[in-house]
């Protein structure tokens, strides 16, 4: 039936009718090469990024797939949250920008990796956390399942009361207890 | 807690735990008082540890402790003199405090989102404190002004609340679920002591039958004794036509008392559910509070009418069948209780294994439901996407999940059940050998062997039932708290606030500094002052998620201002009795929801006791008059689920007639002419201008011309206000406003062409 459908329209389709063109043009990205990116730091702590020679001043570097990784695209916005420009493979910048961009990116990204679960407590829709992690010992409070979210390969992210995030690499890195608190709260 | 002589009259208190205090009093100079404190608790190495920061009338200065107990080094010094300003710095997962001065900028702490308040008060207060400072005032003498705001977290034991200014469910007066569920069953209490009387009666007469059979044997058959036949014959059969009229009755008494009790939960929950803030349903998915209110109920509806008496009726068996058994032969009952244990332990074991599933199984089930709410009502955009298979395929991915605990579940029941049967097996063994010898050597009659294996099967069921106590009053219990939640959740302040009157309203509107966020931290509106005549029509324009809703949301008081106040004709809107505010108040929202029902139980919904002509004059002045009376049935026509019989602008219109019938001081046009065409646009703004005189009105709107009638343009940017001004004040200025009119007018140039 399907294949019937497919050579009616087929049939019907004006002969002088042009394709469309296979994907989005590539210049829709915008994205810029790091060779004409440079990043800086002034003395007031902002981060300053210059683009073909021009400044721009007291951006914030976000990246475009913090989670997912699906490309190494890191997004410059002005105050107003404005992109000023969107850097493709921000590891070939030159040495001294790429230690400010790393640097700058470290901060905004700052996520505690679980090691190792010792409690979740549930009561009354309210879930405490007791966790080991890579900056030390932690408890915590989530109040929202929605805020536990599962990423692919067995990666976890999870946002506590406040909004703190703390993020599960690796579900089978873990400990077998650890492991089965994980699944039954998620 | 701090020490008063180190603040100042109307300074915020500052409490710090009692070692920091003792670090602090070192550190305080003579006569120098704190004005703020931030706990920061993220080290410079990005490892987690505390770090003070004190905001004193002198300086800013931060302590660490150094490793030794009982001191602290002074990190971070800065005077105020030299300090140019401080602000925060949001990161995703963290924040950093940041203080310029002597041409630089010193982060001077990190802290989590946990503090986030904190640090803002803190900046908050510094910038007070430097505006003082520059004009020349005292500082030590300075009253700062703390923010107001909504605790997300218990005053009283900081743990967390679901949601802002919500209950804590560990500080309020809480009954022990259980006992708070047996007080729903009270008001019956008459029907469960007689659904109670009944199941004793039916226990007392099942345990009847082995006795009987004992006689049977033993006096009967054994003694050849025929008129004794006919006797128990005759209350064998007085035992069965007894049980069997007990039960019919209790059966009935006790659904009666289930369905009675659920009822009354359903009905307290719906009515509850109604009152609950629209910030609850913000963060709770409508399938949760659905699957909540049916089957978290029918598993305590279970409870009430079936559980809780089960498990009295099984501790009474037990206790009567041992006495029983103990009468005939304590021996051989000593025998049969070997396998007990053994059955307990295992059962209390199994228990756990299998809470802990369910648990899981739960939470799996919730995912599947969640999907299906999910994909359910975007069928549309599921099929013009073509994505049937993969939204199938996602569901299947989800249930397989379910499945495989359900299959975990299953093994382990599977497993466990035989086990017992095992258990209860080996019981009857031991019985059946010991009381067989016993028979043969004489001393005792075979009557009662056969009795005790009567009543030992009798005896090991309640015994399962009872290891299985614990684990299915816990399961009962987490439904019971779920629903006692969803009751615990504090309602809107009307039901507990009888406020001020304000009938009728002037309609004069002023918002002070309102800021308010639906994340912690992040500001959907920031520092917001505004004031609106009675009479007034605003038009609030900016780009999407300025702001403009959340506005408008707060006047409707759909939420409260976190920092800031608002005031109606003078007075603090949390002060009005939020009933008769609301009922002079008009909401003309971009999607109108209509209730299944007639057309005309729609438009009167605004005011039930509406006359005919009041609803005509309602929908004559909505423009709607013509359509409706083109209805096959006029107003008596039904519309559908969600009015899906009408089209955009005729929904629309009915909406505005609602809200004309309403005759609110204050009206609020959320977007109202954002989804219809040019003409029917027109014809709908004809409505709303005879709707909007006199009366305060709030009009959000992104084509600009619908605004054409607004007093004033108020123009919100990413929470802030940003200009403000007539519409050729605002052109002439040459802002963000005239950028937009800009635009427009350049898109309508091209439509024209």
């Amino acid at each position: 039936m399907v294949t019937d459908g497919k050579d009616s329209t087929s049939a019907e389709r004006p002969q002088n009718a042009q394709p469309p063109e296979e994907g989005l043009p590539a210049d829709m990205v915008g994205v810029v090469e790091p060779d004409r990116v440079r990043v800086s730091e002034d003395e007031l702590r902002r981060l300053n990024v210059t683009v073909d020679g021009q400044e721009h001043q007291d951006v914030r570097a976000v990246r475009a797939f913090p989670l997912s990784g699906k490309a190494d695209y890191v997004s410059f916005l002005n105050e107003q949250g404005k992109e000023v420009t969107l850097l493709a493979h921000p590891s070939k910048l030159d040495k001294e920008s790429r230690r400010v961009l790393n640097a700058a990116l470290e901060r905004m990204y700052y996520v505690a990796r679980i090691l190792q679960i010792f409690s979740i407590r549930e009561t009354m829709g309210i879930s405490q956390w007791e966790v080991m992690t890579d900056r030390g010992y932690a408890a915590f409070e989530v109040v929202n399942r929605e805020r536990i979210r599962r990423l692919p390969g067995r990666r976890y992210l999870l946002a506590d009361v406040d909004g703190n995030r703390f993020e599960i690499r690796d579900e089978a890195q873990m400990d077998e207890r650890s492991r089965s608190l994980l699944a039954s709260e998620t | 807690m701090s020490d008063p002589t180190n603040l100042a009259e109307g300074a915020p208190a500052v409490s710090v735990p009692e070692d920091v205090q003792g670090w602090l009093d070192e550190a305080l100079e003579e006569g120098e008082c704190v004005r703020a404190c931030l706990l920061g608790d993220i080290r410079p190495d990005e490892s987690f540890g505390e770090s003070w920061t004190f905001l004193t009338d002198r300086r800013l200065f931060v302590l660490s402790p150094n490793g030794r107990p009982d001191e602290a080094d002074v990190t971070f010094e800065m005077p105020l003199a030299e300090i140019d300003g401080g602000r925060v710095h949001e990161y995703v997962g963290a924040s950093a405090l940041i203080v310029t001065g002597r041409g630089k900028a010193h982060e001077v702490a990190r802290f989590s989102l946990s503090s986030h308040h904190e640090a803002s008060d803190l900046c908050h207060s510094l910038k007070q404190m430097i505006q003082a400072r520059d004009e020349g005032k005292s500082l030590h003498d300075l009253v700062l002004i703390p923010p107001r705001r909504m605790a997300h977290r218990c005053s009283q034991c900081g743990r967390a609340l679901r949601r802002s200014g919500d209950v804590c469910p560990h500080c309020i007066d809480r009954r022990q679920t259980l006992v708070r569920l047996l007080s729903y069953v009270y008001p019956y209490r008459w029907h469960a002591l007689l659904g109670l009387g009944l199941t004793f009666g039916m226990t007392g007469l099942q345990l009847a039958p082995p006795y009987l059979q004992k006689v049977l044997l033993d006096d009967v058959i054994l003694a050849d004794n025929l008129p004794l036949l006919k006797v128990v014959v005759l209350m064998l059969a007085g035992v069965y036509v007894g049980q069997a009229v007990l039960s019919t009755f209790r059966s009935y008494v006790m659904q009666w008392l289930g369905n009675r009790v659920l009822f009354d939960l359903r009905v307290r929950m719906f009515s509850h559910l109604q009152m609950l803030p629209l910030s609850y349903y913000n963060r709770q998915q409508t399938g949760q509070i659905m699957s909540r209110v049916t089957g978290d109920l029918s598993r305590l509806q279970f409870f009430i009418a079936e559980g809780a008496q089960e498990i009295l009726v099984n501790l009474v068996t037990v206790l009567l069948i041992a006495g029983i058994l103990l009468l005939m032969k304590p021996s051989l009952f000593l025998l049969g209780l070997a396998p007990v244990p053994i059955i307990l332990i295992s059962t209390f074991v199994f228990g756990r294994a299998v809470h802990l599933l369910y648990h899981r199984i739960w939470r799996r089930m919730a995912s599947v439901s969640a999907i299906l709410t999910d994909t359910i009502p975007g069928i549309r955009v599921v099929k013009s996407f073509a994505q049937e298979k993969r939204e199938s395929a996602r569901f299947s991915r989800t249930s397989e999940d379910l499945f495989d605990q359900q299959l975990r579940a299953a093994r382990l029941s599977s497993g466990f059940f035989p086990f017992l049967g095992l258990m209860t097996g080996l019981g009857s063994i031991l019985i059946v050998s010991a009381g067989g010898y016993m028979v043969l050597t004489g001393q005792t009659q075979p009557g009662v062997l056969i009795a005790f294996m009567g009543y030992m099967w009798r005896f090991y069921m309640p015994v399962q039932s009872i290891g299985r106590i614990n684990h299915r009053l816990q399961h009962c219990m987490t439904s019971a708290e779920r629903v006692f939640e969803i009751l615990d959740s504090e309602i809107e302040p009307v039901a507990h606030r009888s406020g001020l009157v304000l009938e009728p309203m002037r309609g004069k509107v002023k918002l002070e500094n309102v800021k308010f966020g639906y994340e912690p931290g992040k500001y959907a509106l920031d520092d917001v002052s505004l004031t609106v005549e009675p009479g007034e029509m605003i038009g609030l324009v900016g780009p999407s998620g300025a702001g403009k809703s959340t506005l408008v949301h707060l006047i409707a008081r759909f939420y409260e201002a976190e920092e800031g106040r608002i005031l109606i004709d003078g007075h603090n809107i949390e002060d009005l009795d939020l009933r008769s505010y609301r009922e002079q108040i008009g909401v003309v929202l971009q999607d109108p929801y209509l209730f299944h029902g007639t057309v005309w139980s729609n438009i009167a919904y605004a005011k039930l006791e509406a006359s005919a002509d009041e609803i005509i004059a309602a929908a004559r002045a909505a423009n709607a008059h013509d359509f409706v009376a083109a209805l096959p049935d006029g107003y008596d026509t039904v519309i559908g689920e969600r009015g899906q019989t009408l089209s955009g602008g005729e929904r629309q219109r009915l909406s505005i007639a609602r809200a004309v019938l309403r005759n609110p001081r204050i009206l609020i046009l959320d977007e109202a002419t954002a989804s219809v065409d040019a003409e029917t646009e027109l014809s709908i703004q004809t409505a709303l201008e005879r709707l909007v005189e006199n009366r305060t009105t709030f009009a959000i709107a992104h084509r600009l011309s619908t605004l054409r009638k607004a007093n004033r343009l108020v123009v919100l940017e990413r929470g802030k206000l940003v200009e403000m001004g007539t519409h050729e004040e605002l052109l002439e200025s040459g802002g963000l406003y005239s950028r937009l009119v800009q635009i427009q007018s350049d898109l309508s140039k091209i439509k024209a062409w």
